[in-house]
């Protein structure tokens, strides 16, 4: 059912079993998988179905790292979350995602692929794609579109499935609002996490609405999922009973903050021979189950991942044209008249979407000013770890030397002098600000999502990751709230 | 092996009237850019070794040529060389050749050779480029021809 928060009396406390805070893709997920195993569930979402300005402005802040967007316009404050804006880009992670990688530190986490994979299928559903199907040779023989050459097998082809997309506040809405186990209250924030005296259970989410009413919720179970950001703000934020915050006895929650840099444009692949490229453009398939919208993109093998000591992207092709100075002092018609018995005279850009490697100085803090509500609103310094861009100049140099092994052309990638000239931008990815980890004192939640410190209080959505990995994260986020909900059935049921 | 001797005599020359006024050594010489003396190079290698000049044009084709001489003189600036170390750095590509019989072999084995280059990552980044370690020599050597 959908409540006003508004509409309660202030001092009220309500009770569930499980309450959520957050409606986004993870709390939807979590609350409708909790509806069907009979849990009293209390979901707190503090906008509406339509956007409002003064909700929205409770995400204001500042950044202190890479400033190249605002801590309210990638994030979406309102029934449904940030779904209401994303662009449908679905795959999961790879198992090297979840394996620890001795060149990345801090990587591995504490569960594999295989633990996940059953709750990627429930998730691809969720998000309204038919077929749990992301292996190259099957979605290629659907296709029928031919994969790029890779003599020396050094570059990988990847595959991207597009959700339609859904839009979870819209979609699930009627779910919700006929599930007379679920309350969904709106208007509803949670102001403070209040712990019991020994600080190892949270007794109840203090809440409060922008109108001025104060209830309190108390449950078996809590779980955060108002997203990368907020998780960590709210975690922070409760630091009455304990200095640090809550769940945050290794000082991990609002560090090692990760999102996907996007390079855009800083690759121009000159090509020089007729080659069909149209795998690498968004079409329409037919699996088994259903018609979907794939694309495919280019990426390095996990051996020469491995053995560069690289984090992984991916890079969509998109064709353009050049003028002279575009590629600095040589123009891509120079370089063209390095290539013997050239035929086409194609140029595409290659647009990057990198991984980056988890640092503890990227960070989220709180500042001193609050917002409108009396929260501490935060500063997000976003930073890449130094080897971040080396990293990506060599896998850009790989790439290209391998499409030139194949004889189709050379690569240009942006430099000045020896540094990368990159403009970093955001994929509105925030991972890693609570992060799951199998020692307490190397992350804040376990492999359930549970937070170390706290028995009672879980963690969905991106905050978790240990290691960002290159996938767009929402398949991942939707699985990990699949396999949450079937970790509180068998916890609480 | 061949051997580069400095010429100071020589250097109010332009470089392009001196190819062909220095017979004896190798169809190339040396600098005319950034005030560097002209030097010519001895050619040491046996007779009817393969001429680099006409390599190189056969390689790039004329339209191609200016395009890699450019890449090839950028290279060197970029990476500071004077043009006498600019072409004792293609000592290997310039092996490579010599060691064909005539120019269409040559070609045939260069071709080859760029390829194995990016296959096993012998790289050369000009201005942002990733190239053939193989065919920024050649550029240089378009360059100084």
């Amino acid at each position: 059912m959908l409540l006003d928060a508004n509409d309660l009396p202030t001092g009220e406390t309500l009770t569930a079993d499980v309450c959520i805070a957050g409606a986004g893709a993870a709390g939807i997920t979590l609350a409708l998988a909790l509806r069907d195993a009979g849990f009293e569930v209390i979901l707190l979402e503090s906008g509406d179905f339509e956007d409002d300005v003064n909700t929205q402005a409770l995400y204001q802040g500042s950044m202190s790292g890479i400033d190249t967007w605002q801590l309210d316009d990638h994030r979406w404050r309102l029934f449904g979350g940030s779904t209401s804006r994303w662009a449908g880009w679905c795959r999961p992670m790879h198992p090297f995602d979840f394996e620890r990688r001795p060149y990345i530190e801090k990587s591995g986490w504490p569960i594999t692929y295989a633990e996940l994979e059953p709750y990627y299928e429930l998730a691809q559903a969720r998000v309204e794609l038919a077929d749990f199907i992301y292996d190259l040779d099957t979605i290629q023989a659907a296709s029928g579109r031919p994969v790029i050459e890779s003599p020396s097998g050094r570059l990988r082809t990847e595959i991207y499935q597009y959700s339609p997309p859904t839009r979870f506040g819209e979609k699930y809405r009627a779910d919700l609002e006929a599930a007379e186990n679920v309350r969904v209250y709106l208007h509803a924030n949670v102001r403070n996490i209040d712990l019991t005296s020994s600080h190892d259970q949270v007794k109840r989410f203090e809440c409060v609405t922008l109108e001025g009413v104060r209830f309190n919720v108390e449950a078996r179970a809590f779980v955060l999922a108002l997203g990368g950001i907020e998780n960590a703000r709210l975690l922070l934020a409760s630091n009455s009973q304990v200095p640090a915050g809550v769940a945050n006895s290794s000082d991990c929650v609002g560090r090692y903050f990760m999102e996907h840099p996007h390079y855009l444009g800083v690759c121009i692949w000159v090509l020089s021979r007729p080659t069909d490229t149209s795998f690498y453009e968004f079409h329409d398939i037919d699996l088994p189950h259903g018609r979907v919208r794939v694309r495919a993109m280019l990426a390095l093998a996990p051996d020469v991942l491995e053995s560069e000591g690289l984090v992984d992207f991916s890079a969509s092709i998109a064709e353009t044209a050049v003028a002279p100075g575009d590629t600095g002092p040589i123009d891509a018609e120079q370089v063209r008249s390095l290539i013997r018995d050239r035929e086409e005279e194609r140029v595409y850009l290659l647009n990057v979407r990198a991984e980056q490697r988890p640092f503890r100085d990227s960070r989220i803090t709180l500042r001193s000013d609050v917002d409108s509500l009396g929260m501490p609103r935060v500063d997000l310094k976003w930073q890449l770890h130094p080897e971040d861009n080396r990293s990506m100049r060599r896998a850009m140099e790989l790439v290209g030397a391998e499409l030139s092994a194949a004889g189709l052309g050379r690569m240009w990638t942006s430099t000045k002098k020896d540094e990368l000239s990159w403009v970093t931008n955001p994929g509105g990815h925030h991972m890693g600000t609570v992060r799951m980890s199998e020692d307490p004192k190397e992350g804040a939640v376990d492999e359930h999502c549970r937070c170390h410190d706290v028995e009672n209080l879980y963690i969905a959505g991106s905050a978790v990751f240990t290691t960002g990995g290159a996938p767009n994260p929402t398949l991942t986020v939707v699985a990990l709230a699949e396999r949450l909900a079937q970790h509180l059935k068998e916890q609480i049921g | 092996m061949s051997r580069v001797v400095a010429a100071k005599d020589a250097s109010a020359l332009p470089r392009r009237n001196f190819l062909g006024w220095v017979s004896a050594s190798l169809p190339i010489t040396l600098a005319a850019c950034n005030d560097e003396p002209i030097v010519f190079v001895a050619d040491d290698r046996p007779p009817g070794s393969i001429d680099y000049g006409e390599l190189v044009l056969q390689y790039f084709g004329e339209a191609g040529r200016g395009d890699a001489e450019a890449i090839g003189n950028y290279y060197a600036q970029f990476s500071k060389l004077s043009s006498s170390e600019a072409f004792e750095a293609t000592a290997e590509t310039r092996a490579f050749i010599d060691a064909n019989a005539d120019i269409p072999e040559a070609l045939a084995a260069l071709d080859e050779l760029v390829r194995e280059d990016f296959l096993e990552l012998r790289l050369t980044d000009v201005g942002g480029w990733t190239l053939s370690s193989a065919e920024v020599d050649l550029c240089v050597l378009a360059w100084l021809a």
